[in-house]
């Protein structure tokens, strides 16, 4: 036997008729909201799926300087001063910089806008990672994407093995240095102390007194990796390294 | 079996097949009023605790959020910094910016409004006009409350003037517009 709760009676009057086309009124009206909900939804996951996908470009890593990969001219933009690799991260990145700290901001290694940007060196520092305190940037991502990969570095036991990294200086990588990690911090989001590029002294000790742990001493010259944003609007991750 | 006898047994159970779908059967009327309300209940219910949809009619947010925008907001969860919020002040809906959270310190120096100890804002904002009972500074925002300030730095109709918006009077955040003019 039917399941007959809203079963049609035998007989349908005219009645009967318009409330059935009522309820199909009704039913299309539901139809025409859950395509809507559905459409917007799938627009939403599109635009999340489009910025992750972007966030960082596989072939790049063809064009890094020691790779043996090349083919051909890099098509990176001319602002490349260098490559920087953590060991056993997400980090493999060429290293921008622009006239100010907005060039790249917004701005893929090829120069095109992306909203993950670059990872780039502060507008203020030389160069070629001569000065005591070299502030490089990235945007914060999900799922490790990166900057988002210095997350993981809260934990010590994971940035006490995953301390060593590496360098290259310039364009073509002439020179080669060893980085090791050597302080973990989180900072508000609104603090300037810690981009005084020129004055490195009191971030200095603004560093060793605010690092959630200090995995060795401060060298005399520290590349220092800084996510621009994140989820929590409020507080940033730095990771501190001294290079050779 | 009897072949009459098993008739009169299908007849029977037809019968008793009738008269239930008959007792069981909701008259299309009353089908009609039972998906009229059950669809307003639910479309209350998301309205009321799950989403808002609103058109801005307000500059004070220009251009993040402009005047026309239709806006569909998130009410579920509390509002957190940098979230631009949709919230009732005076009878009236308004929108503003997140900037400070339970607990906060708030003062304006010089037209620059810091967040404990620290620059919240970068450009500097509207002149307080002397007249307007303003808020005490340094303000401390109090719990269940967020300081809110409109993008639009001439703009002023935020929390430097009526203090703290209380999450009782939010409508969530925006998390979804969509805009037709000046394209």
């Amino acid at each position: 036997m039917k399941n007959a709760v809203f079963q049609q009676r035998p007989d349908s009057t005219p009645s009967d008729k318009l409330w059935k086309n009522l309820n199909g009124l009704h039913d299309g009206f539901l139809l025409m909201v859950l395509t809507a909900v559905v459409l917007i939804s799938g627009y939403c996951l599109y635009d999340n799926w489009y910025i992750l996908s972007h966030a960082s470009d596989a072939n790049l890593l063809q064009y890094k300087p020691d790779s043996s990969q090349q083919t051909g001219p890099s098509p990176i933009a001319d602002g490349m001063v260098g490559w920087l690799t953590l060991d056993g991260t997400n980090i493999d990145f060429p290293v921008m910089q622009g006239e100010s700290n907005l060039t790249f901001l917004n701005k893929n290694p090829y120069g095109e806008f992306s909203l993950s940007g670059s990872i780039f060196l502060d507008s203020r520092n030389t160069p070629d990672f001569t000065d005591t305190y070299s502030l490089i940037y990235g945007h914060h991502m999900e799922y490790g994407k990166m900057f988002g990969a210095l997350d993981a570095y809260l934990d010590k036991a994971y940035a006490d093995s995953h301390r060593n990294g590496v360098i290259l200086i310039g364009r073509d990588g002439r020179e080669r240095r060893h980085i090791t990690v050597f302080a973990v911090l989180r900072v508000a989001a609104r603090d300037n102390t810690v981009f005084d590029v020129e004055q490195p002294l009191p971030a200095r000790d603004y560093i060793i007194s605010h690092a959630e742990f200090l995995l060795g001493e401060p060298g005399e010259h520290w590349i220092v990796l800084y996510t621009c944003d994140g989820e929590d609007d409020t507080m940033r991750i730095m990771v501190v390294c001294n290079i050779e | 079996m009897n072949p009459a006898k098993e008739h009169d047994e299908i007849n029977l159970a037809d019968t008793n097949a009738t008269d239930i779908q008959k007792k069981k059967i909701i008259s299309p009327p009353m089908e009609f009023l039972i998906r009229i309300f059950a669809t307003i209940f639910v479309i209350w219910l998301l309205l009321s605790f799950v989403v808002g949809i609103f058109v801005c009619h307000t500059d004070a947010c220009s251009p993040m959020v402009k005047d026309g925008d239709l806006c569909v907001t998130w009410k579920i969860g509390t509002p957190s910094s940098g979230d631009l919020m949709i919230y009732r002040h005076n009878g009236q809906t308004k929108f503003g910016r997140v900037v400070a959270t339970a607990g906060d310190k708030v003062e304006i120096r010089d037209n620059v409004v810091w967040v404990n100890g620290f620059v919240a804002v970068q450009q500097p904002l509207g002149h307080l006009p002397d007249d307007i009972p303003a808020v005490r500074f340094p303000y401390t925002v109090p719990d269940e409350g967020v300081f809110v300030l409109c993008d639009n730095s001439a703009s002023m109709d935020d929390s430097r003037i009526y203090g703290a918006v209380s999450f009782a009077d939010s409508r969530g955040k925006v998390v979804f517009l969509v805009r037709r003019r000046g394209i």
